[in-house]
């Protein structure tokens, strides 16, 4: 007889914190389906208290109590809570027999008395009465049962044990109902997940997408064709068209790449079996081959012996039959030189008959070939006799005495004098040519005074040396002498410089006409200005001989330089230069003088002007203009507006003392010392977009104009401001692009068909 | 002789590149391409702007790709062994022209109202002529049809044609007057005084004039209202062009330099000083690269606009009245009654004209190329004289920008598109791709730069409301037929008549008033009961 009653129920109250009566619902609604499910003791159960897990063992509170703790836990980890769980659950068991044992003593005495003790079973070991940990069976219960007590239960409890007679366990109590819930919940969505898994990729591709067309295209033959195509292609990147297309079907990559494998194979197999079939094609039998040979030479017989009768042939055989013959030749074929006839030779087999004359047949043969080779090369010598003429393939095709090497030596010196004859007398024509137009050129420009940019002539130079003397000696009354030495070397030089010039040309045989009627005649170079300028840059303190000195040192260059020049086939240009240099010293501009390297003076004539009209007074005219506009001083007045305009733009410092504030009048009273100066930023002289040009005046508030065209910010998905204006610079208007193009660009994101129901996304592959 | 033969492509040089890919970007249709070095950390956006770069990649190739349908190509004179282009005359290439060509190449003897200004309208159909001593003319000069002829008796500085040949602009002695085809006087402005020279800004609908006392004014001819005006502070200002890139209007002055305005700004917004004495002629070429200027010092020069720097600089052997540039880059510069034309003359300095003519005795005053043709008009002392130039002209044209074969139909379309299209004076700037761009200053200074800009606007609008005049009750009806009958009508005889005549005027009175009082938002007194009905009711 064992009584658990008490102990059950404080155990059970120990242990799990959901547990107890009535604590909360949860654990009602499971006390309630218990309650459906195992038969009540409501009945039997006295005032001493209800015993609520009946059929309840150690064991089955423990694995209750237990996730109620260790929710989060996973399942490793269940059996070391199971063990600290047992160990807790037995310091309680063993604290309750120690708190229970005046119930023990009471049950005692009740059992002195003869009064019913109900279900505790106590073992009752001489003194000792301890709680054994017992699973309470139906037939215990069975046992104490007297008559007395509600039959109908009784039954129930039969019933009860008839349906569980199968398994010995004893039902479990259900998992904690969040638990489950959670449980479930867990594996539903590893369903579900993978189940919308299969969507992915379409949703991940439809949400790539530039353009969606709804409904999706379904259409079975464009697909095909769609893998036809992605299989030739055979990258990567057929494999996403299969994605898209085949019968408008979602496919998964990893299902598109099997498919694909699979059609390579196949393809590979195909093409195997198809190299295999023509290869056995080829394939024939001797009696095939012999057959075969047998036809072709008696069509060639056949050809052969009409050919022989109409004795002429068509160019293609003729080309055929030099072929055959050159092969002849090359091979000795038909000479005693195979290996068969050699060894009818050797054996003495040439006696017999058959073999004689196969053997003459061959010799016939080739004696044949042979013969009409040279035929057809007598024609062919006969063709060559009109070249002769040509000096160039007689050396080559010379011979006999003509071959040796002092007839050929003296071949060639004829023909080089020849040849030296004929270009010295083209040359003499043109030359001749030259020198007449130049003459008349320079005799024009003896009458143009002033005009400075024409060619160099010998009598403009001369003309210009002589001035530029005439020029220093009216300028300073130096020693004469030296002056006029150092013109005449000029004069000389200029001379010289024009005759080399003149030379050259008639030598490089270039007609001169052109030069002289074009009068766009190039200017001062700048470089070669700068020359001269350094040249006459000479200070004003440094003595006289040492300018005559420099003066010399020019012109002696000067002449160098023609001279080489000259050699270098580039004389005109240079020698012009000089020339410029030393008329604008006649004119007397100060101006150009003292700055040579000026800017507007590396101008080019602009205008045409024609080749007989001469205009003397143009160059004066350009004087006037210049002296005209001498009196305002643009330059300078745009240079100080541009000053003006920095600093206004530029920082400013504004004095914003307040009158008054701070001073006072009397005696020893001390000057405010602190002024309040506000400083306004403006734009940095350096920053300034004009500060590297000259004649420019930018307007730097400008361009902050018109804000509300502008975007404040960098818009969202850019980053930087580069990328958003890159974005900007394509025009989508049709002025600017292609219809295409435009229609490419103003295509909307999603088009739906109208009048068509889209349907939501099937599973891919769903059947 | 050679007569007219067609060569490479001048336009598409810049395309001639030995690498395929370059060859496209660097094409004309390409656009600027900022530097992307950087690589994109978003994948997103990496792909996003991958494919805008694709885009745009095929974008251009498409562009190019319609080159195919041009179904005209360049070409210009070309000379053979020793001969010159420049020596050719225009009685020389006309004979070796086709007939319809030979036919563009003229003269018009007018000898008593020169020199003449000329415009050609934005087509190049219709040329419209403005004589000195007051003659206008405009006509189709290859149909010889004449739209209108006015003798104005009155001084003509300029003469420019509007958005079609349907108005035209003249600069008369005092005030600019607007006629239209018909030679009917529209509208004179007369905020536009003593105007020298003028500008139409085809895409703005903006009519720029410039006077002797150096006032820039600009004239919205689509509404009427003048949008802005700047004084130069510059004296009078001797001419002036517009770049048809970005529409910014370049101004010649007096003291030779060259001022760049838009309406946006009250102070040029760049000053070039170009030349030494007054600035005689300024020309922009199409592509708003380079400008040509030409002083009375003689000199012509060609400047980079873009980096404002001096390119080449010539002389001239006087100093040049007229310069203009051709679509496809010719220069022509007319000095004394010399015309010459130069061939490449922006990007290499040349030595030698394409091609010059001497209209002797009579200076040339202002020169026009004829857009999509290879014409030159110059008017000059003695009338107008047109050339024949070869290569001059652009000879494929978007029909749907400008259209030289224009129906009426398509005319009143382009009116209503470009006045659907117009663009605001404001979005008028030295960088036409600047709207949309980021602003580069910092947000606060923009902000206020927003605020500034819209307080001036409503402070306008305000303005403009309050001279706005009140509506007042104007004394309408005051010698109406029924007072004249009262008045006449002697007073003391009292007949039906008048009876119903009094009434008639009583009722008119009651109801002007109510009108006012409505309008002034007062409480009216009005009979809810009809003439009819009113004796019925309470008697008031």
């Amino acid at each position: 007889m064992h009584v658990v009653d008490e102990f059950g129920v404080l155990v059970s109250a120990e242990i799990s914190p959901g547990g107890g009566d009535g604590e909360d619902d949860s654990e009602d609604d499971r006390d309630e389906s218990d309650d459906d499910e195992t038969p009540s003791f409501s009945g039997v159960s006295d005032s001493e208290g209800s015993i609520h897990h009946t059929t309840a063992t150690f064991s089955d509170i423990e694995s209750d109590s237990v996730p109620s703790d260790l929710e989060e836990e996973e399942e490793d980890d269940d059996d070391d809570d199971d063990d600290d769980a047992i160990k807790s659950l037995q310091q309680a068991i063993e604290k309750a027999s120690q708190k229970s044992e005046e119930d023990v003593v009471r049950i005692k005495k009740r059992k002195k008395l003869g009064l019913p003790t109900h279900f505790a079973p106590i073992v009752d070991d001489g003194e000792d009465i301890v709680p054994v940990k017992k699973k309470v069976t139906l037939d215990d219960i069975r046992a104490h049962t007297s008559s007395s007590f509600g039959t109908r239960s009784l039954a129930r409890l039969d019933e009860l044990e008839k349906r569980s007679k199968g398994k010995s366990e004893v039902v479990k109590s259900r998992l904690g109902r969040r638990l489950e819930v959670r449980v479930d919940r867990a594996a539903a969505y590893e369903i579900a997940k993978e189940e919308v898994g299969k969507w992915e990729d379409t949703v991940k591709r439809n949400r790539e997408a530039e353009h969606l067309e709804f409904p999706l295209q379904r259409s079975g033959g464009a697909a095909t064709a769609d893998i036809t195509g992605a299989l030739d292609l055979g990258d990567e990147l057929d494999s996403e068209k299969l994605v898209h297309g085949l019968e408008g079907r979602e496919f998964s990559l990893a299902e598109v790449i099997a498919r694909r494998n699979e059609l390579r194979r196949m393809r590979e197999l195909m093409f195997r079996e198809e190299m295999k079939a023509k290869r056995v094609k080829k394939i024939k039998s001797k009696t095939y081959r012999k057959i075969h040979k047998r036809e072709r030479e008696r069509a060639q017989e056949i050809a052969a012996q009409l050919e022989g009768e109409s004795g002429d042939e068509d160019h293609e055989d003729s080309y055929g039959r030099l072929v055959k013959h050159a092969r002849e030749r090359m091979e000795l074929r038909h000479k005693n030189t195979s290996n068969w006839a050699r060894d009818v030779k050797r054996m003495n087999l040439h006696k017999s008959k058959g073999t004689r004359d196969e053997l003459e047949e061959m010799l016939r043969r080739g004696e044949d070939l042979t013969r009409k080779i040279e035929g057809d090369d007598d024609d062919i010598s006969g063709d060559d006799l009109p070249n002769i003429n040509d000096d160039e393939e007689a050396t080559e095709e010379a011979s006999g005495i003509m071959a040796m090497k002092f007839m050929r030596e003296a071949e060639e010196r004829l023909r080089k004098q020849n040849k030296e004859s004929i270009d010295e007398l083209r040359r003499m024509e043109d030359g001749r040519d030259g020198e007449t137009e130049e003459d008349t050129d320079s005799a024009v420009k003896i009458i143009n005074e002033g005009r400075r940019r024409y060619a160099p002539g010998a009598q403009e130079s001369k003309y210009a040396a002589q001035e530029s003397v005439e020029q220093s000696i009216e300028a300073d009354d130096a020693p004469v002498g030296l002056e006029r030495k150092m013109a005449s070397i000029a004069v000389k030089d200029a001379d010289s410089v024009s005759t080399i010039s003149k030379t050259q040309t008639s030598k490089k045989g270039e007609p001169k006409s052109s030069k002289a009627s074009n009068p766009w005649i190039q200017d001062v170079d700048p470089g070669s200005v700068a020359k001269g300028a350094s040249v006459l840059s000479l200070s004003k303190d440094s003595t006289r001989f040492a300018k005559t000195e420099a003066r010399l040192k020019r012109s002696r260059r000067k002449a160098k330089k023609a001279v080489q020049a000259v050699e270098d086939g580039e004389a005109e240009v240079r020698i012009d230069v000089n020339q410029i240099l030393q008329i604008r010293d006649v004119h007397g501009d100060p101006d150009a003088e003292a700055n040579p390297v000026n800017g507007e003076d590396s101008h080019v004539m602009m205008v045409h002007k024609g080749g007989r009209r001469a205009k003397p007074a143009e160059f004066q005219q350009r004087e006037l203009v210049k002296r005209a506009f001498a009196g305002d001083d643009v330059a300078r007045e745009f240079q100080e507006e541009k000053q003006k305009t920095v600093e206004d733009e530029g920082d400013k410092e504004v004095d914003v003392t307040l009158p008054g504030w701070g001073s006072w009048t009397g005696k020893g009273v001390r000057k405010p010392q602190k002024k309040f100066i506000q400083k306004i930023e403006g734009i940095n002289p350096k920053n300034r977009q004009d500060s590297k040009l000259k004649n420019v005046i930018i307007n730097e508030k400008a361009a902050k104009k018109s804000a509300k065209y502008t975007a404040g910010a960098v818009p969202f998905p850019y980053e930087t401001r580069e990328q958003y204006e890159h974005s900007l610079r394509m025009p989508i208007g049709k002025l600017w692009s292609t219809q295409a193009t435009v229609q490419r660009l103003t295509k909307p994101k999603v088009i739906v068909k109208p009048g068509v129901v889209v349907e939501p996304l099937s599973a891919p592959f769903a059947t | 002789m050679s007569a007219v033969e067609t060569s490479e492509r001048i336009g598409s040089t810049e395309a001639r590149t030995t690498n395929g890919a370059l060859d496209i970007l660097g094409s004309i249709y390409s656009r600027t391409l900022t530097n992307r070095n950087v690589r994109i950390k978003d994948r997103k956006l990496r792909a996003n702007i991958k494919r805008t770069d694709q885009k745009y990649k095929d974008a251009i190739r498409a562009a190019k790709s319609t080159e195919l349908l041009l179904q005209e190509d360049a070409g210009f004179l070309e000379a053979e062994g020793m001969e010159k282009t420049y020596k050719f005359t225009q009685d020389e290439l006309l004979k070796h022209v086709d007939v319809t060509t030979a036919h563009k190449g003229f003269e018009l003897k007018l000898e008593h109202f020169g020199p003449y200004e000329i415009d050609y309208m934005r087509n190049g159909r219709k040329l419209l002529l403005g004589g000195r001593k007051g003659h206008v003319a405009a006509f189709d000069f290859r149909e010889g049809t004449l739209d209108t002829e006015l003798h104005l008796n009155e001084t003509i500085r300029d003469v420019k044609y509007l958005h079609n040949d349907q108005y035209f602009a003249v600069a008369q002695k005092k005030y600019v007057y607007i006629y239209d085809k018909s030679g009917t006087e529209i509208h004179c402005l007369k905020k536009h005084i003593e105007v020298t020279n003028m500008e139409f800004l085809p895409y703005h609908f903006l009519l720029a004039t410039v006077g002797n006392a150096g006032w820039l004014k600009y004239q919205d001819v689509s509404t009427g209202e003048q949008v802005c005006e700047f004084r130069t502070k510059m004296g009078p200002t001797t001419s002036m062009t517009q770049n048809p890139y970005n529409a910014i209007i370049h101004l010649g002055h007096t003291n030779g330099t060259v001022s760049l305005w838009a309406p946006n700004t009250s102070t040029s917004l760049v000053r070039i000083l170009s030349h030494k004495g007054p600035v005689r002629a300024i020309s922009v070429d199409r592509g708003g690269r380079y400008m040509a200027t030409a002083g009375a010092d003689a000199q012509l020069k060609i400047w980079d606009v873009r980096m404002y720097k001096e390119v080449h600089a010539y002389y001239t052997p006087t100093p040049p009245t007229a310069l203009d540039i051709s679509d496809r880059g010719l220069l022509a510069v007319s000095w004394g009654p010399h015309v010459t034309i130069w061939k490449d003359a922006f990007r290499t300095k040349q030595k030698s004209p394409y091609m010059t003519h001497l209209n002797p005795g009579s200076i040339v005053n202002d020169i026009r190329f004829c857009p999509f043709d290879d014409v030159l008009g110059f008017g000059h002392d003695e009338g107008f004289t047109s050339l024949i130039v070869p290569g001059a002209g652009e000879p494929n044209f978007d029909a749907l920008e400008i259209n030289p074969y224009q129906t009426l139909q398509q005319r009143r379309e382009a009116e209503v598109h470009g006045l659907l299209n117009k663009l605001k004076p404001e979005m008028i700037a030295l960088d036409p791709n600047f709207i949309g761009n980021v602003d580069p200053r910092a947000p606060e200074e923009r902000k206020q730069a927003l605020v500034l800009e819209t307080t001036d606007e409503t402070d306008k609008k305000i303005s403009n409301a309050d001279a706005k005049l009140q509506p007042k009750a104007k004394m309408r009806g005051k010698n109406s037929a029924l007072r004249r009958y009262l008045r006449k009508k002697s007073k003391n005889v009292i007949d039906e008549r008048k009876l119903r005549v009094e009434a008639a005027l009583e009722k008119e009175k009651r109801m002007r008033q109510n009108s006012l009082k409505r309008r002034k938002g007062l409480p009216v007194d009005e009979r809810k009961l009809g003439p009819a009905l009113a004796r019925f009711g309470k008697s008031q």
